[in-house]
């Protein structure tokens, strides 16, 4: 009985260990699988807005396309621009726009690869809306998560976004032919990274001047040559 | 804000609990949020009060947050600590999170009707 007013209501506890996102892990979870049967190595590329993600597939796909079968899932709040990027470099792609959602997750990609089925790819980028914070989150199914900072960000993004960081595997520091013009420390941006991360692989890397950009191909052209990373 | 997201997935997740339950209020809602899920403690408050207004079911809840700080070890003595680097026996900056990114629902109030008692 109610202690406040006698009335027949009674109060249940229940005790639970549920993920706040119960819903989105069980989708991700079938998204790797199906991305494992499919033998498709998938990336979800993590940055602020303007760190360089839709410029760096572009290079990336005119240096690979002939190598290796890709294709791309664009998140966007609006609009189908990086779309139509990436479809004047002739891989297929499938824009998400999310009507203004901070990220993307797995339910929206679980539909996006369905969209690529009649394709044939070995890497799937997926990149996440602009927005270092909130995607971190939401687990996609990916095999590997990829964060970008560029030079003109600063270089304490790792120290200010350490979630971001915590569950990524490669490191890019975008942009770095700018370097001369900002007081960016690279050494203390990778020794912050580090911090947050021991285990991430580090790759400065600048889509104007080529620099760093051979190390980045070699890492993807290995995904697809060895079955584990 | 990613925040309303998560309130609107605990919320479906918790009215389905409900439902099963036959509850027809729910009380106080306890989450645990790690230091490292990414995670703001006000804007998850802000999202759930505005959730709140919409959803009858939640009308009387309140929503209990506890930061739960993350595990880390530490790679040059292998000592394992609790809290932010560096390591509290070495001063190592050079540490690994074991832990940090928990978004669980711990616990919740249902309040149940009971006509048989």
């Amino acid at each position: 009985m109610c202690d406040h007013c006698g009335c027949q209501e009674k109060k249940r506890v229940l005790k639970l260990q549920k993920h706040l996102l119960e819903a989105n892990q069980d989708l991700a979870d079938k998204n790797r699988a199906l991305f494992r049967q499919k033998g498709v190595k998938v990336l979800n590329l993590i940055s602020a807005p303007g760190s360089g993600k839709t410029s760096l597939l572009e290079s990336t796909i005119k240096a690979l396309k002939e190598k290796i079968p890709l294709a791309v899932i664009e998140g966007d709040p609006e609009t189908e621009r990086d779309a139509e990027r990436i479809r004047a470099q002739g891989v297929p792609v499938v824009q998400i726009t999310t009507g203004g959602a901070c990220h993307l997750d797995a339910q929206m990609i679980h539909r996006a690869f369905h969209q690529l089925e009649n394709h044939e790819f070995q890497i799937l980028f997926i990149e996440n809306v602009g927005n270092l914070l909130c995607p971190s989150s939401f687990d996609l199914g990916e095999d590997l998560r990829v964060v970008l900072v560029s030079v003109p960000e600063g270089p304490d993004k790792p120290a200010k976004y350490p979630a971001a960081f915590y569950k990524a595997q490669i490191f890019l520091i975008t942009k770095i032919d700018l370097l001369p013009y900002f007081d960016f420390d690279l050494e203390e941006c990778k020794r912050l990274a580090l911090a947050a991360n021991p285990h991430l692989r580090v790759i400065p890397l600048s889509v104007r001047t080529g620099e760093g950009m051979d190390e980045w191909l070699s890492f993807l052209q290995g995904l697809v040559s060895t079955s584990r990373v | 804000m990613h925040e309303a997201s998560l309130v609107a997935a605990m919320c479906a997740e918790i009215e389905a609990l409900a439902q099963k339950q036959g509850a027809s209020r729910v009380g106080c809602i306890v989450v645990r949020v790690g230091e490292l899920s990414g995670v703001e403690k006000e804007a998850l408050e802000f999202a759930f009060e505005v959730y709140k207004r919409e959803h009858s079911l939640f009308a009387d809840s309140s929503l209990q947050i506890e930061i739960i700080s993350a595990r880390r070890s530490c790679l040059s003595c292998r000592g394992e600590f609790t809290g932010a680097p560096p390591c509290p026996k070495c001063g190592s900056l050079q540490t690994m999170a074991l832990s940090g990114d928990e978004l669980e629902l711990n616990k919740i109030e249902l309040f149940v009707e009971e006509r048989d008692v």
